[in-house]
């Protein structure tokens, strides 16, 4: 009977070969993609975000009494230097843009649980009664949060991809490819990307860097210097258009009121101001909602401070404080800050009835902050 | 669920597990394993609460085949006992009869619930009894077309006796709910599909780097090229118009072929891939249509599946009637030969594609494109010794590749305008923006045209972006039109090569992403 050895017939080298070959090609493959994706998170996602200032002090800082939170109301909203400089106060400004209440809840968990916060500013907006999530801007939360460790942002990433959700959606497949969350595209912005990344660039000039207009002062805050355009008549209504409440974002407002309130933690919800012909074009929503809105803030146990009910002779933002139709740019959020610190400084409680009217009689709010201009007041 | 999502590649990763692992121990019964994804996927990419129609269509045409193998077998018995020929014949007219009273039913069961649910909203609201064509509600079950189509494909077989009936009612199901084809077909056949669904597979079978490259190119075109035009084309056609340059019109309806080519035809690679994973090839739905040389050629290019669908269940059956065949003799008798002969054929195809119109939907401008379609091929048919005589008068020398490329570009040109009408929803509307696109297309005036539409840095990336792909797209296009495999080429590339070919196709595809536009498939719950 003719016998083969197993050595010279050539079939198994062969196979091992061929075994080999495929274990190789396949680690070439794996190692070309893994490139490829670290090309891209380096060079395409922005090293430099306002999130990522935010959460850069946040982390910096070692100590803090105030935290603000909030969306992009109170990012360009509420400016942490001035507050302090009139309280005595250590703040940072964690408000980041379309933060959702259950980011802001992680964000006062960190700030109590890390730097012994003891008060907490809320900034809010009619349009933040139902604003869902928003995956661009969870993401950049995500990546500040756990700035430096990325185990911790892959696993709360994948967490993200995972929920009910967002699993279905292409949004999971972008939670994993992070860096389109927080595109650059232009050539001069790869090139900051990789340089700020390989020698470890300073965060707020990277953003000032990477954010047109945008100039950081300090706190986790900066804010945009430029001016609402003469003659720019746009509203939130006519952008975001008819204001709703989303249950579940009204439940995560509650949540943060008594979780706050269940570790002793003060809490102040502040309605920053918008332009008075953006919030008149919200007719009579306006009052309804955001009365509804405090008396839930109120009763458990908050401080409710709606800016845009100031009497005009105790604050008066002129058009020239705005960003836009809802956001206020620096000189504004400095401006509110020094009315904030004085309602929310010692012997604030007094003066918050004198400087702020009520949602209850909106006609005198009308025949006050529209004295001119018809109930659908424009810019003029 | 989206087909671009992790719930879907979760989803993928765990059939092909419990699908190759069936298949190692216990060797047959894999399509089982495909029932039961198939039926998960239903859930989550649709709803559950539309599975009764599928079972519907599933049962009945089940049943009825079941009913034509039984009464041709009875029949078959029947003939064997009597010799008595005028017996023979009665006993043939009575099956015959009984069939086509269940081919009847069945089919007005079949297209009566599709009927119902793509169009009796509009007929409502067209009719003034309802405020919105979609005040109803009614869902409409994922793939409805699709597998509707593919129901009465086997159900006509089984009548004609080209297939023999399914007996297992699961297996019939599997055929129908096979989840690659759900989302926007391709409309498989039963002698195609069947024996694949049915027969062992195993990974080897299965060529990953030619499947992953398809999978990619699918993706590349349908996020990085058609989502990302999208936008700008519904800007486009907004600022288009009367008083507008024609130009934007133009410029939208070219930008919308490119969106539609890539969104269904890399919808169907991605969907194709997805079988090919599974050892089962599906049946091809495009095949360069934009190199077509005629109206009637890109149609046999174009969502191939449904015109072979519509050949053989509509065009034959109505092309071969009695009366058809009478009115060709009478037009041969009264007009020619070559009329007698085509016209039947014509007729046939502008009913063709009517039916393809009202299958887009039943609006005016759906109807008015398919019948733009019907007629445009009907007329070259009846024309066609007429440009005959022109071309031999002027000497025009056919076989040359002007020609040729003329040709490809004349049907292009045709294609678009068809266009007008499928992509502006109303018909005033498409008739003013071809009015100025062919009287005033005013392209010096185009720039400023754009400039107003006020672009930003963004959106000239995504269009640069698309217009990147959609070189790439001709480029292959043409290779495969000259008889190359594009993908063979690719795999026989070192592999360094090919990984980074796929990489640079996911980095695509992710950049799209990162633009955060798009939606669905347009061909989704068709």
């Amino acid at each position: 009977m003719p016998t083969t050895d197993p050595a010279t017939d050539g079939s198994r080298p062969d196979r091992r070969q061929s075994r080999a070959h495929r274990i190789a090609a396949a680690l070439v493959s794996l190692a070309t993609f893994a490139g490829a994706y670290l090309l891209a998170l380096w060079g395409l996602g922005a090293y430099g975000s306002t999130t990522a200032v935010a959460w850069h002090d946040f982390h910096a800082a070692e100590r803090l009494d105030t935290l603000v939170v909030g969306s992009s109301f109170g990012q360009q909203g509420i400016d942490p230097v001035t507050l302090d400089a009139r309280l005595g106060t250590r703040t940072v400004n964690l408000a980041t843009p379309g933060q959702t209440p259950d980011d802001s809840l992680d964000a006062i968990k960190c700030g109590v649980g890390e730097k012994g916060v003891r008060h907490v500013i809320l900034a809010v907006g009619l349009d933040s009664l139902g604003t869902r999530l928003d995956t661009n801007s969870h993401v950049a939360f995500v990546l500040g949060r756990y700035e430096g460790d990325p185990l911790g942002s892959a696993s709360s990433l994948a967490a993200f991809a995972l929920r009910p959700d967002v699993v279905g959606t292409r949004d999971s497949v972008r939670a994993l490819f992070p860096w389109t969350c927080l595109p650059t595209y232009s050539p001069r912005s790869v090139a900051l990307n990789l340089r700020s990344r390989i020698l470890g660039g300073d965060v707020a000039r990277a953003t000032e860097g990477l954010v047109r207009g945008w100039h950081y002062v300090g706190g986790g805050y900066g804010n945009y210097d430029r001016t609402i355009a003469p003659g720019d008549g746009r509203t939130s209504l006519q952008v975001f258009g008819s204001p709703h409440v989303d249950r579940c974002v009204w439940d995560e407002y509650a949540a943060i009121c008594d979780w706050c309130r269940e570790h002793d933690v003060s809490l102040t919800v502040v309605a920053t101001p918008h332009p008075a012909y953006d919030i008149a074009a919200f007719g009579d929503d306006y009052p309804r909602i955001m009365g509804d809105f405090q008396r839930m803030v109120q009763a458990r146990g908050a401080t409710y401070l709606d800016l845009n009910l100031a009497h005009r002779d105790c604050y008066d933002p002129p058009l020239s404080d705005f960003d836009d139709f809802e956001h206020l740019n620096a000189t504004g959020a400095e401006r509110l800050t020094n009315v904030l610190a004085r309602l929310i400084g010692p012997g604030g409680a007094g003066e918050r009835d004198v400087v702020l009217g009520s949602y209850d009689d909106w006609d005198v709010w009308r025949r006050e902050h529209l004295p001119q201009a018809g109930d659908d007041g424009r810019q003029s | 669920m989206e087909l671009l999502s992790l719930q879907f590649a979760i989803f993928l990763v765990a059939l092909l597990a419990a699908y190759y692992a069936a298949g190692r121990l216990v060797g047959r019964g894999q399509w089982v394993v495909l029932l039961l994804g198939s039926l998960a996927f239903y859930g989550m990419a649709g709803t559950w609460k539309t599975l009764a129609f599928v079972l519907v269509a599933g049962i009945s045409t089940w049943a009825a085949a079941l009913a034509f193998s039984r009464l041709d077998a009875g029949l078959k018995a029947r003939l064997g006992e009597t010799r008595d020929r005028s017996a023979r014949k009665e006993a043939k007219a009575v099956v015959r009869r009984r069939k086509r009273l269940a081919l009847l039913a069945c089919l007005a069961l079949c297209l009566g619930t599709l009927a119902y649910l793509k169009y009796w909203n509009v007929v409502l609201f067209e009719l003034g009894l309802a405020s919105s064509p979609h005040g109803m509600g009614l869902l409409l079950p994922l793939g409805i077309s699709f597998y509707t189509f593919q129901a009465i494909s086997y159900l006509i077989d089984a009548y004609r006796g080209s297939l023999q009936a399914e007996r297992s009612l699961p297996r019939h199901l599997i055929f129908l709910l096979y989840f690659p084809q759900l989302i926007q077909g391709p409309i498989n056949r039963y002698g195609d599909l069947a024996p694949q669904l049915f027969s062992p597979h195993a990974p080897r079978e299965v060529d990953l780097s030619r499947t992953l490259q398809l999978l990619l190119f699918g993706m590349l075109k349908k996020y990085a090229m058609a989502d990302l035009l999208a936008g700008l084309i519904t800007r486009l056609l907004a600022g288009a118009g009367d008083g507008a340059p024609g130009s934007l019109a133009i410029m939208a309806i070219l930008l919308y072929s490119a969106q539609q080519y890539g969104d269904f035809s890399g919808g169907i690679d991605m969907v194709e891939a997805v079988s090919e994973l599974l050892g089962i090839h599906m049946a091809p739905n495009f095949r360069r249509p934009y190199l077509s040389t005629s109206l009637a050629d890109f149609w046999r290019r174009w969502h191939i599946t449904l015109g072979t669908w519509m050949r053989d269940y509509v065009f034959y059956p109505l092309a071969l009637t009695r009366p058809m065949r009478a009115l060709g003799k009478v037009a041969g008798r009264r007009l020619g030969g070559h009329v007698g002969r085509t016209l039947p054929a014509c007729v046939a195809n502008v009913v063709v594609f009517l039916l393809v119109g009202l299958w887009h939907g039943a609006e005016v401008h759906y109807l008015v494109w398919g019948l733009y379609n019907g007629l445009v091929i009907a007329s070259a048919d009846l024309l066609r010794p007429a440009f005959d005589r022109a071309s031999s008068l002027l000497r025009i020398d056919r076989s040359t590749r002007g020609w040729h490329a003329f040709k490809v570009v004349r049907t292009f040109a045709v294609v678009n305008v068809g266009w007008y009408f499928d992509r502006i929803y109303d018909f005033g509307a498409s008739l003013a923006c071809l009015r100025q696109s062919v009287l005033h297309p005013d392209f010096a005036g185009l720039p400023q045209a754009l400039l107003a539409l006020g672009m930003g840095k963004s959106e000239l990336l995504q269009v640069l972006v698309a217009g990147a792909v959609a070189l790439l797209v001709a480029c292959v296009s043409l290779y495969e039109e000259r008889g190359g495999d594009a993908r063979g080429w690719l795999s026989r590339r070192p592999v360094a090569v090919r990984a980074a070919a796929c990489a640079a196709m996911c980095l695509m595809v992710a950049l799209s992403l990162s633009f955060d536009v798009g939606g669905g498939f347009m061909y989704a719950n068709y």
